[in-house]
């Protein structure tokens, strides 16, 4: 195997992490607002700003929806452009999330999911990003600070990719990531330059014949996002979606990439499976949780359980193929949310995956568990639980409950 | 729907206009028109700066402001804001 | 207000809780009234450290379990005294090197005057070398 870069082992959490990456990758402009469990990510970058260890415009917006407007301009003028927020602040900016993926521009953004309020929370959850899962954005879901590293290195090319041309956004659990300090591979500068390159643009139609680079400048004057009256808009929404469906690819080329410099790999850049090739009772989930998960299988592997994990690690566009292949010849499987869809019968996760399967010969049973809201720890005895109960399932060939809250005092 | 509408693998993205505005003529939606009495015209210029269109223009050459008539639309805040008066909207 | 720490020389892939601490640190004695801070600690060969002026047999008493073994280190008055704060951070630190081993005493100097300032790290490694020595079990 060809030896991979130098890298320095850093103590750090996932939010320093963050900031490491985006010191690295020669951002222009940062407009941000500070959120918990996402303040140390603008804390950090500051302090690099102020150092002068970067050559970046920090802009301190008055608020989430104006840190997006201005990372909307400064992206469409050419800029590589980043920011970083959570609950409330991700949705305050819910507006502008849409404007930002239909202008097409490549901004990448760090969400250290939070729960939304009321009541209000500020420990991990997904229902911030979850909420934004039609907003035409990428998203990428962490299991540790390792891959948040990697993957807002990584974000930066698939955003900027000539074939794609969209928002993505990194997720990373509050306070179970955020805030924890563990191990990172830290590459050198100048692997990570190498590595996200310059921005390109892709050459656009504009007026009078002109064919100009896809970014805002007085030479070369175009308008990106006016009105489009009903006999287009939809049309321009359909390249947006033809955008995602070249993500899919995209995204795992970069992982690939990134695996052949740096030795590490996630799964294919869209699913993670774990254990899955002969298992019969599986868990799906995102983030963090995943790791506890993978613990416990070991466990049960080792009574003889066939157990596996599918860790969907791109949400957005969702892997629907790939996750019908890896579930295949899987007997019964639980999706876990982190998140609610209130009067949904389950949540979006589920929705999704059982949407993926529903074309498959022989289908699995499929189960909803609503676990970790608000911060809610999630013990591996609770995630015994849920393989005891898929193993009931395929005994008794019956599903007793769809939707189950994991650890709720009833 | 026209035919002559573009399909989504041919247009630009993000809404980029493959025509200038300035083909868009929206000089025909107007329902009053700006009449200017050029005795009454100190030109000052404010209309010039008001003109949420820019349609009005100063002309060096003729010393005097002119109004292009395929972009106005007929707002009257010209008229509002002439400090003489010298603009008056009229039906179109 | 509770934190948890994993150290091992595998990766750590778990991300929840620790409901069955090894040692347990218990940087705020007045939590000793209210919490149950030994509980879910392993059955045998497990560590409690208070920061406390006191005996660690008077610690005993108000614990409310006969599992593992007590110890005491007055982190507040060590930080006092060199710091000149009341933040014991590394004051437990210190205790909590000698009580589990997992780091030598050595390792933690060099960690400290990687992370801080010549000054700064001097002064806290004159409280972890305190700590270290003076924290005594029952």
């Amino acid at each position: 195997m060809k030896s991979v870069v130098k890298q320095e082992t850093q103590a750090v959490n996932g939010d320093e992490a963050v900031a490491l990456a985006v010191k690295q990758a020669d951002v222009d402009v940062v407009a941000a607002y500070p959120i918990t469990p996402q303040t140390i990510i603008v804390e950090k970058f500051s302090e690099y700003v102020s150092n002068g260890e970067v050559d970046t415009e920090y802009v301190c917006t008055e608020s989430e929806h104006s840190a997006m407007a201005a990372c909307l301009a400064a992206s469409a003028t050419g800029a590589r452009v980043f920011t970083a927020s959570a609950s409330a602040g991700l949705a305050l900016m819910h507006e502008m999330l849409f404007v930002t993926s239909g202008c097409r521009a490549p901004v990448v953004m760090a969400i250290a999911n939070r729960a939304l309020s009321a009541p209000l929370n500020i420990h991990g959850d997904h229902s911030d990003a979850m909420a934004e899962r039609d907003s035409g954005w990428i998203q990428i879901y962490a299991e540790n600070a390792q891959e948040v590293y990697d993957s807002v290195i990584q974000a930066f090319r698939i955003a900027e990719h000539l074939d794609v041309q969209l928002p993505v956004m990194i997720g990373l659990d509050g306070f179970t990531l955020s805030h924890t300090l563990e191990n990172v591979q830290i590459l050198t500068d100048d692997t990570v330059r190498g590595f996200v390159k310059t921005r390109q643009f892709p050459v656009v139609l504009t007026h009078d014949g002109k064919t100009f680079p896809f970014r805002l400048d007085p030479e070369a004057p175009m308008t990106m996002g006016p009105v489009a009256y009903p006999n287009y808009y939809f049309e321009f929404k359909r390249q947006q979606e033809e955008a995602m469906k070249n993500a899919m690819n995209v995204i795992q080329q970069i992982n690939d990439e990134y695996a052949q410099l740096t030795g590490r790999t996630y799964g294919d850049g869209l699913i993670e499976q774990y254990r899955l090739e002969d298992a019969e009772i599986t868990v799906v989930c995102l983030g963090s949780t995943a790791g506890t998960v993978k613990a416990v299988i070991d466990e049960l592997r080792e009574t003889g359980i066939k157990a596996g994990l599918l860790r969907i690690r791109t949400y957005r566009p969702f892997p629907a193929v790939a996750i019908a292949k890896a579930l295949g010849k899987v007997k019964a499987v639980a999706v876990m949310d982190r998140s609610m869809s209130f009067g949904g019968r389950g949540g979006a996760v589920f929705h999704e995956v059982r949407h993926a399967l529903y074309d498959l010969p022989t289908r699995p049973y499929v189960v909803n568990y609503i676990y970790g809201l608000g911060g809610r720890d999630t013990s591996p005895t609770q995630i015994k639980r849920v393989f005891e109960d898929l193993r009931k399932i395929v005994q008794t060939k019956r599903v007793e409950d769809l939707v189950h809250y994991l650890g709720l005092r009833e | 729907m026209n035919s002559k509408d573009k399909s989504w693998k041919e247009i630009s993205p993000a809404g980029v206009c493959w025509k200038s505005s300035k083909t868009y003529l929206t000089g025909d939606w107007k329902s009053f028109t700006p009449d200017r009495d050029v005795k009454k015209c100190t030109k000052c210029l404010l209309c010039t700066i008001y003109c949420p269109d820019a349609v009005i223009h100063w002309n060096a050459e003729k010393d005097d402001i002119e109004f292009d008539m395929n972009f106005c639309k007929g707002c009257g805040i010209c008229a509002n804001e002439c400090p003489t008066k010298a603009i008056v909207m009229k039906i179109a | 207000m509770t934190a948890f720490t994993r150290i091992s020389t595998e990766p750590i892939r778990i991300h929840c809780a620790v409901y069955n601490p090894d040692v347990v640190a218990v940087l705020d004695p007045t939590l000793l009234k209210t919490v149950n801070v030994a509980d879910g600690l392993i059955e045998e060969g497990g560590n409690i450290i208070v920061n406390s002026k006191e005996n660690p047999a008077e610690i005993r008493k108000v614990l409310n379990t006969t599992k593992g073994k007590v110890w005491t280190v007055p982190a507040s008055e060590i930080s006092m005294k060199i710091l000149g704060i009341p933040i014991t951070n590394t004051a437990m630190l210190g205790a909590v090197a000698r009580v589990t081993k997992i780091v030598s005493l050595e390792t933690v100097e060099k960690m400290i005057n990687a992370r801080f300032r010549p000054d700064v790290a001097e002064k806290n490694f004159a409280v972890v070398k305190e700590a270290y020595e003076g924290v005594k079990s029952e």
